[in-house]
C-alpha cells in the first residue's frame, strides 16, 4: 500500500524496481501531493488543492523523467569541475558597493513596499507575548 | 523593403546620410504599426529614446566620435536593468520595481551609443520555452500569429523579426536566446560563459544565465556582442578576457575547419522537415568549405534531465530573495514575517516559476540533495569534458537548434515535460558554458523557420560567429514573415 512507501518512491523513482510499483496505487496521488506541499512549505509558497493535485501530477512525471540519471552517474566527479580560468577572489579588495557607494539608498528604499526614515518596515518577526497570537 | 541593418544604420548615422532622431521616430512608427498583433513589447521608451537619439545627432554635428551602434533602436528583454526604468521579469512580483542602476551590458551597449527604445516580453523569470508563461502580455510568432515565438527571450526574437527593432538583448539559461532565434527566423547568440556581465541582470541560475544579442543578420550580432562582451569586475564570473572585435574576421569564411555532427543527435527523434532542415544544413556547410567529421558526446541525451535539476536548483535558491520585503509585491495584510513571505510570493509568482522553485527545493532538500543536485552535477562535469574531448577533433560542433519549428500557441502549456524537451539541443551548451549561435537554416514545410546551432570552444565566439556567416552567405536566408512584412 501506499502508506508503506517510504521517501522517494513516493515521487515514483526507480520505475524499474518492483517495490516502487507498490506504491503505484489509488492513494499515491495523494501522497505525491502531500509531497508536494511539504516542499511547496520550505519553499515558502502556498498552493491551492488543484495546483497540489496538477503539480504532483506534473512534478511526478518531470521527476521521473529526471531519474534516468541514474544510470549514467557512477558516483565520479569530473576533472572538468575544478577547472577554473582565474580565481576572482584573488583580488578580493574592498571596495564600494556601486560606483554611486550609498547615493543609491533612496533609490533602493523606492522600491521597497514600506520604509522608514533609513529602514525597511515588515510585519513583527515574533508575536509579542500576551498580543492576539 | 529590406529594413536597414544595424551595422548600415549606425554607419548612416555616422556619416550624416540619416538622423538618430529619424531612425528611432521610424522604430516607433513600425512598433505602433505591428506590436499590437505581434504583442513583443510591454513598455515603449518613447521620450528618454528620443532625448538619447537627439544628443547622438548633436555629437555628430559637433564632430564628436560616436560609437559602433551609433543611433540603433534596441529592445531590453525585460530582465535587464536600465537605471530608472521599471523591470518586471515578466512578473507580477516585480510590478512596479525600478532599477536603482544600469546593467553592465546595458551600460556598454548605450556607450557603445546604442538606442534602448523599451522593453519586450519573456516567460515569468525567463522560465519557459514559448513566452507564454509571461504573467504581463501574450506574444506572438511574426511568422505565423498563431505560433509561439519561442521563449524565454521571445519578445526580443519577435521585434527583431517583425522589423520593430534591429537588435534586442536576450539572455539565454538553457536555449532562450537560441531557441525563440530559430522559431523567428532570426540569429541569436549565446556567447560562452562569463563573455558578457551578467551584473544587473535578475538572476536565474546564475552558473549559465548569459546575456547576448539577437539581430537579423549574423554581423550585427557580432557588432553587437563586440559591443557588449568584455570584463566587469562587478560580476565575479565574468572573464578577465577583453572584448574584441568580432566583425573583423567575419568574412574570413571556414574552408578547411572541422566541422563535427553529434552522433547521439539522431535525426530520428527529430521532426521529418527539422530533420530536413538540418541535413540541407550539413550540405550547405561542405559547400562553404567545411570538413564534417562526426564525434560522440555520450551524456547529450542527459543534459535536459540534468539542466532541470541544476538550473531549478539555482532558481530555488535565487529566487528567495522576492519575499515582499525589499522590493516588489507584498501580501496585505500580513501579521508575521512568515505570513508575508508566503503571501507575498503565492500571490506573486506564476504556476511556472512555482512548480520549478518546488522542483529545485525537493531537488536540494535533505534526503535527496545527493540524488538529484549532487547526481546532477557530478554528470554535468563529465558532459562538459565530452564536450571537450569532442573540440580536440572539431574545430566546431553542429545541431539543429530545436527538435521542431514553432509550435502552436497553448499546445505545450498544459505538458511541462513536453516544453522542456524543446531544449533538447541547446541544454547542452548551457551546461558545458560554450558559445551557441542560431543562425537561420531555411523554412520548415509550413513556412516556419528552422534554425541551425553552431558551437564552438570556450571564448571561441569569433569562430561560431565566422561559419555562421558563411553560412548565411551560402543561404541567403532573408528573415521576411507575411503577416507583418
Amino acid at each position: 500500500m501506499a502508506g508503506a512507501c517510504i521517501g522517494p518512491t513516493r515521487w515514483r523513482l526507480g520505475g524499474a524496481a518492483p517495490s516502487s510499483y507498490d506504491c503505484y496505487t489509488y492513494s499515491e496521488v495523494s501522497l505525491a501531493a502531500e509531497e508536494v506541499r511539504r516542499i511547496a512549505e520550505l519553499a515558502r509558497l502556498r498552493i491551492s488543492a488543484q495546483e497540489e493535485a496538477t503539480f504532483a501530477s506534473q512534478l511526478s512525471e518531470i521527476v521521473d523523467y529526471i531519474d534516468q540519471l541514474r544510470e549514467f552517474d557512477d558516483g565520479a566527479a569530473s576533472l572538468a569541475d575544478t577547472e577554473t580560468a582565474s580565481d576572482p577572489a584573488d583580488n578580493d579588495l574592498p571596495r564600494p558597493s556601486s560606483a554611486a557607494g550609498g547615493a543609491l539608498l533612496d533609490e533602493f528604499l523606492d522600491n521597497a513596499p514600506a520604509s522608514l526614515d533609513r529602514f525597511l518596515l515588515v510585519p513583527q518577526v515574533k508575536a509579542t507575548p500576551g498580543g492576539e497570537e | 523593403m529590406q529594413p536597414m541593418t544595424a551595422e548600415g544604420l549606425a554607419a548612416a548615422i555616422r556619416s550624416g546620410e540619416r538622423s538618430a532622431v529619424d531612425a528611432v521616430d521610424a522604430t516607433f512608427a513600425r512598433i505602433d504599426e505591428v506590436d499590437a498583433a505581434v504583442g513583443a513589447f510591454l513598455e515603449l521608451w518613447r521620450d528618454e529614446a528620443a532625448e538619447r537619439a537627439a544628443d547622438i545627432d548633436r555629437r555628430r554635428d559637433e564632430g564628436l566620435p560616436l560609437g559602433p551602434l551609433a543611433g540603433v533602436p534596441t529592445a531590453l528583454k525585460d530582465n535587464m536593468s536600465l537605471a530608472g526604468h521599471e523591470l518586471n521579469c515578466g512578473s507580477r512580483i516585480l510590478a512596479g520595481y525600478r532599477a536603482p542602476y544600469t546593467a553592465g551590458a546595458v551600460e556598454r551597449l548605450v556607450a557603445a551609443d546604442a538606442v534602448p527604445v523599451g522593453r519586450v516580453n519573456m516567460d515569468e523569470f525567463a522560465m519557459g520555452s514559448s513566452c507564454e508563461n509571461s504573467a504581463l502580455a501574450a506574444t506572438h510568432n511574426p511568422w505565423n500569429l498563431a505560433m509561439a515565438p519561442g521563449g524565454s527571450s521571445g519578445g526580443s526574437a519577435a521585434a527583431v523579426a517583425a522589423a520593430e527593432v534591429p537588435l534586442a538583448l536576450g539572455s539565454d539559461t538553457g536555449g532562450s536566446i537560441r531557441q525563440p532565434a530559430a522559431f523567428c527566423g532570426v540569429v541569436g547568440v549565446k556567447p560562452t560563459y562569463g563573455r558578457v556581465s551578467r551584473y544587473g541582470l535578475v538572476a536565474f541560475a546564475s552558473s549559465l544565465d548569459q546575456i547576448g544579442p539577437l539581430a537579423r543578420n549574423v554581423r550585427d550580432a557580432a557588432l553587437a556582442l563586440g559591443a557588449i562582451a568584455g570584463p566587469d569586475p562587478r560580476d565575479a564570473t565574468c572573464s578577465e578576457e577583453p572584448a574584441c572585435d568580432f566583425l573583423q574576421p567575419i568574412e574570413d569564411g571556414i574552408e578547411g575547419l572541422k566541422v563535427g555532427t553529434i552522433r547521439e543527435v539522431r535525426t530520428s527523434a527529430l521532426e521529418a522537415d527539422a530533420a530536413r532542415g538540418f541535413e540541407r544544413a550539413l550540405k550547405t556547410l561542405v559547400r562553404c568549405g567545411a570538413e564534417l567529421v562526426e564525434v560522440s558526446v555520450p551524456l547529450i541525451e542527459t543534459a535536459v534531465a540534468t539542466y532541470y535539476v541544476l538550473a531549478n536548483s539555482e532558481a530555488s535558491a535565487n529566487l528567495a530573495r522576492f519575499d515582499g520585503s525589499r522590493y516588489g509585491h507584498r501580501a496585505a495584510g500580513a501579521r508575521s514575517l512568515a505570513e508575508m513571505y508566503t503571501g507575498s510570493r503565492s500571490e506573486g509568482f506564476g504556476p511556472e516559476v512555482k512548480r520549478r522553485i518546488i522542483l529545485g527545493t525537493f531537488a536540494l532538500s535533505s534526503g535527496y540533495y545527493d540524488a538529484y543536485y549532487g547526481r546532477a552535477a557530478r554528470i554535468a562535469g563529465v558532459l562538459r569534458q565530452q564536450f571537450s574531448e569532442a573540440f580536440e577533433k572539431a574545430d566546431l560542433l553542429v545541431t539543429p537548434t530545436s527538435p521542431s519549428g514553432a509550435f502552436k500557441l497553448g499546445e505545450r502549456v498544459d505538458d511541462p515535460l513536453a516544453m522542456y524537451l524543446s531544449d533538447v539541443f541547446t541544454t547542452p551548451t548551457s551546461l558545458a558554458g560554450i558559445p551557441g549561435i542560431s543562425v537561420p537554416c531555411g523554412l520548415d514545410s509550413r513556412g516556419l523557420p528552422l534554425g541551425l546551432q553552431i558551437l564552438a570552444r570556450p571564448f571561441a565566439d569569433g569562430t561560431a560567429l565566422r561559419a555562421a556567416r558563411a553560412f548565411e552567405r551560402e543561404t541567403g536566408f532573408e528573415c521576411r514573415p507575411e503577416p507583418v512584412s
